[in-house]
Formats: C-alpha cells, sequence, structure tokens
C-alpha cells in the first residue's frame, strides 16, 4: 500500500465528492412517512439504523398488512416495514416475535399503539357499528354523549389505531393516521 | 543471419489438481443458499447476508453494514450489542481477507457467470480505475451516515439487491444489482475490483491477513499468466519477486493456482509482515 500524492488528492477529492452525493439526495429525497409502523416498533430515528430491512415481518404477517417502502418512495426508509393504507393489524404481534434486529419488539397489548383513529363529526351517522368493533378489543369509541347516542368520538388515549373500525363505518367517517404512535426505547432483545 | 537464440532452461511443468471445479461448486452452493433458499423463507431467514440470525440470540451481520449502523449513532450504547454480531466475518476476515468476496458473494458469481463478455474498458479512459476508489466509497458513505443518521449504502447495496429481490421480484432491488453488472464489461470483476466498499472493509480487516496465497519465486518463470488471469491485480511485478501477493485485493479465487503451469502458487499461513 503506496499511495502516491497525485493518488492521495484524487481519493481526498472522490471522497469529499460522494459525502456530498450520498449525504445530500437522502436528504434532499426524504420526506417524513405518513404510514404507520407495525406494533412494537421503536423509536422513528433508532428504527432507520437497526432494521436490516430483511422483510421478515412481512412475510410472517397473518393479515398481509405488512409492506416494505420503496426506494423511489424515501430513500431514507426504503425497505423498512410499514403497515398499509387502512390495513387492520389482528394484533398477533407475530412481526414482533421474527423480527431479528430489535427494532419490532414484543409488547402489552394494550401499549402496542401504532396510531390513531379520528371520526368526522358532521360525517357520523351515529349507527354505533365502530363502538361496537372496537369494543372487544380496547374499548376505545364511545359515545359522545351517552344518553343522545348520536356521535361517536375516539378516546386517544385508549386508541391503537388497528384500523378495525375503518372499513366498518358505513358513510367513512373515520381515517387513520400514525400520529401519537408508542414507539419503544431500543434494547437488545431477551429471547 | 540470425542473432544465436539465448537458451534458457525448460520450466518444469508441475501437474496439480485444478480448484476450479471446488470453487465453482462453493459459488453455486453459496448462491443457492443466499439467494434462492434464503428469500423464499426456506430457511426462514429472508435477509440474505445482511443479517443471518444463528439460533434466537446470535446474528451474522454484514461488516459494513454494522459499520454504518454503528457511525449512524454514535451515542446509541444500544448498538455496540451489534459488534458481537460481526464477530465472525471479522475475525473471518482477519483470517482469511477477502474470500466471502471470491467464493461467497452472490454478486461476485454473476459477474463470474458472465465470462467472456466483450469488454470495452471505459473505466481506464474515464480514469476510474482505481484500487483506492472502494476506500473512497466505503470512508464516504459512512460519514454520510453518521450525517444523516441511516445507513445509506445499504439502501443502495447490490448484494442485498441480489438477495432480496427474488422472493417477491422488487424492480428497483433487481435495479441496483445491474450496476455492477454495467461496470463488468468493462473489466473482468471492475465493482469488487474499484467500488464495493464492502470487499473494501473486508480487505482492510485482512490487510494483514494469516492464511492465504503465496508465490514462491523460486518456482516462479516470470511468464506472467497468473497477472493476466488475476480479476483484481492483486498480483504485480514486485509479488512475482517478493511471493507476497497484495492481501487486501486478493480474492482468494484460485484462478492463479490453477493457471500456473509451474506450481508456484501455495496456500498457506503468510508472513506477519510482507517480504520485501
Amino acid at each position: 500500500m503506496s499511495l502516491t500524492r497525485r493518488e492521495f488528492a484524487a481519493f481526498i477529492a472522490k471522497f469529499a465528492v460522494l459525502t456530498g452525493i450520498a449525504a445530500a439526495i437522502p436528504a434532499a429525497a426524504s420526506t417524513p412517512l405518513n404510514y404507520r409502523r407495525p406494533p412494537g416498533a421503536v423509536e422513528e430515528p433508532v428504527f432507520k439504523i437497526v432494521c436490516v430491512r430483511c422483510g421478515r415481518c412481512v412475510s410472517v404477517c397473518p393479515q398481509k398488512i405488512i409492506r416494505q417502502v420503496s426506494p423511489l418512495e424515501n430513500l431514507a426508509s426504503a425497505g423498512t416495514p410499514v403497515l398499509v393504507e387502512n390495513g387492520i393489524c389482528a394484533l398477533d404481534f407475530e412481526c414482533d416475535k421474527v423480527c431479528p434486529t430489535g427494532a419490532l419488539q414484543l409488547l402489552p397489548k394494550e401499549k402496542a399503539k401504532m396510531g390513531t383513529a379520528t371520526i368526522e363529526r358532521d360525517k357520523c351517522i351515529g349507527c354505533g357499528i365502530c363502538i361496537k368493533v372496537c369494543m372487544p378489543i380496547v374499548e376505545a369509541i364511545n359515545w359522545e354523549d351517552p344518553k343522545k347516542k348520536d356521535k361517536a368520538v375516539v378516546d386517544p388515549a385508549k386508541c391503537l389505531g388497528c384500523g378495525a373500525c375503518v372499513p366498518e363505518c358505513p358513510v367513512e367517517a373515520i381515517s387513520l393516521s400514525p400520529e401519537g404512535a408508542y414507539r419503544l426505547q431500543f434494547r437488545w432483545p431477551s429471547r | 543471419m540470425s542473432k544465436p537464440v539465448e537458451k534458457r532452461p525448460l520450466p518444469k511443468v508441475v501437474k496439480r489438481r485444478k480448484l476450479k471445479p471446488l470453487r465453482y461448486a462453493i459459488q453455486t452452493i453459496s448462491f443457492i443458499v443466499l439467494v434462492l433458499l434464503v428469500p423464499i423463507g426456506i430457511l426462514a431467514v429472508p435477509a440474505g447476508i445482511c443479517a443471518i440470525p444463528v439460533g434466537d440470540l446470535w446474528r451474522i451481520d454484514c461488516l459494513y453494514g454494522f459499520l454504518q449502523r454503528f457511525f449512524s449513532s454514535p451515542l446509541n450504547v444500544a448498538l455496540w450489542a451489534l459488534v458481537a454480531f460481526v464477530a465472525v466475518p471479522f475475525l473471518g476476515s482477519l483470517l482469511l481477507g477477502r474470500v466471502f468476496c471470491g467464493l461467497m458473494c452472490p454478486v461476485g458469481t454473476v459477474l463470474d457467470l458472465l465470462g467472456k463478455v466483450k469488454r470495452v474498458n471505459y473505466l481506464g479512459k474515464l480514469k476510474l480505475n482505481s484500487k483506492y476508489n472502494k476506500y473512497a466509497v466505503l470512508a464516504s458513505f459512512t460519514a454520510a451516515s453518521a450525517v444523516t443518521g441511516f445507513p445509506v449504502f445499504c439502501t443502495v447495496c447490490p448484494v442485498r439487491g441480489i438477495c432480496t429481490a427474488y422472493g417477491s421480484i422488487k424492480p428497483v432491488e433487481l435495479t441496483l444489482a445491474a450496476v455492477p453488472v454495467a461496470l463488468e464489461f468493462s473489466e473482468k470483476r471492475a465493482w469488487c475490483r474499484y467500488f464495493c466498499p464492502i470487499g473494501g472493509a473486508i480487505g482492510l480487516a485482512g490487510f494483514r491477513k494469516t492464511l492465504g496465497l503465496r508465490i514462491t519465486p523460486e518456482k516462479c518463470i516470470k511468464c506472467k499468466a497468473c497477472m493476466r488471469v488475476c480479476p483484481t491485480g492483486a498480483i504485480t511485478d514486485e509479488s512475482l519477486a517478493t511471493g507476497e501477493i497484495s492481501r487486501t485485493e486478493c480474492i482468494v479465487c484460485f484462478r492463479c493456482y490453477d493457471v500456473c503451469m509451474c506450481g508456484a502458487f501455495a496456500f498457506g499461513i503468510l508472513p506477519l509482515r510482507p517480504a520485501r
């Protein structure tokens, strides 16, 4: 290994140019992800580092609602798992069980908050289907006024964002967002 | 009247069993396991070679993937846990050097399959054929990981592309894997030789490797057949005299071993310091 001065200069130049490209393109091409992560995901900056983009969670999901982000969509998160839009998570935690990296970690069902559902008050017709759907899961949807029973409302503290209520609503008043998701601190999984 | 031709003693031709079939066998098995079996879940490890789980607790990680992950988050102490997972590739490289590149890497296997395509040395014309390029790629993508906070090279890695594209065909991943193939039309193993940061990391880990190929200078007749056949340019004029093959460049593919007609190549323990 003997570098001439010319080779060394070329090395430094290539290093500088490549670093610029490799750091600038992801920064420019990466908008914040507006998708729900699978349950038990660690906090976002660490998630992007520890996840090896292997796709095991995608293949084991019984509901088939996990997909990998395309590099064209978001370079920084390319290959990491997100939930498909309005996909219903059955809270089996199969993804957490197979994750080899600790990016997805097993956690109690009540804590597995992937996002929040919101009901548009003006659209709601008060049929109560969503309340019945949510009842066996976490009882997050209740009547706004238990006596009048005309509008349903989501308790964001209880809602897991599993999406079970979304397709049941006859007037499409319910929407899901990844906001308020519970993201764990990274620790090495002790399985 | 012609000049009297200087008479040289004819070299003693040594016939040895060729190692080419062995190399093909290892490459085929690695390719089938890493690319064909692993992603469709027969071994239940679709990560290809980025992270191969061993049992429930252990893992074999990509050396360069670890480097990027580590620098992505230097303050996150929990990532020290990943150090144990590069123990196998790191110690393997320390001992054997770039044996992964020559015998196991699926991209390398694909490039070897291309064989004798018609080559135009456009990398030479663009002056991009420096072996130090791969260290520039290595250093810059590591620096970019530290700046952006995620493993940047992993998102464009052709090895990951080949390993993960097959299960459910992914066009973007396959396109990434086409980059080394395009470079192959310039020079043999041009990707591995000039650009691959994974090979660079493995090579750096094994720059004082203990097991490898060496030349016995007394047997060498300086026919330079090995230099012509070496896909990474690890053998130079100097190595014919000293017996030292570049330890960071040699991918232990045994092509030189097969081509040498006087049996000057031997695989064994190398001296700690290269002969000068």
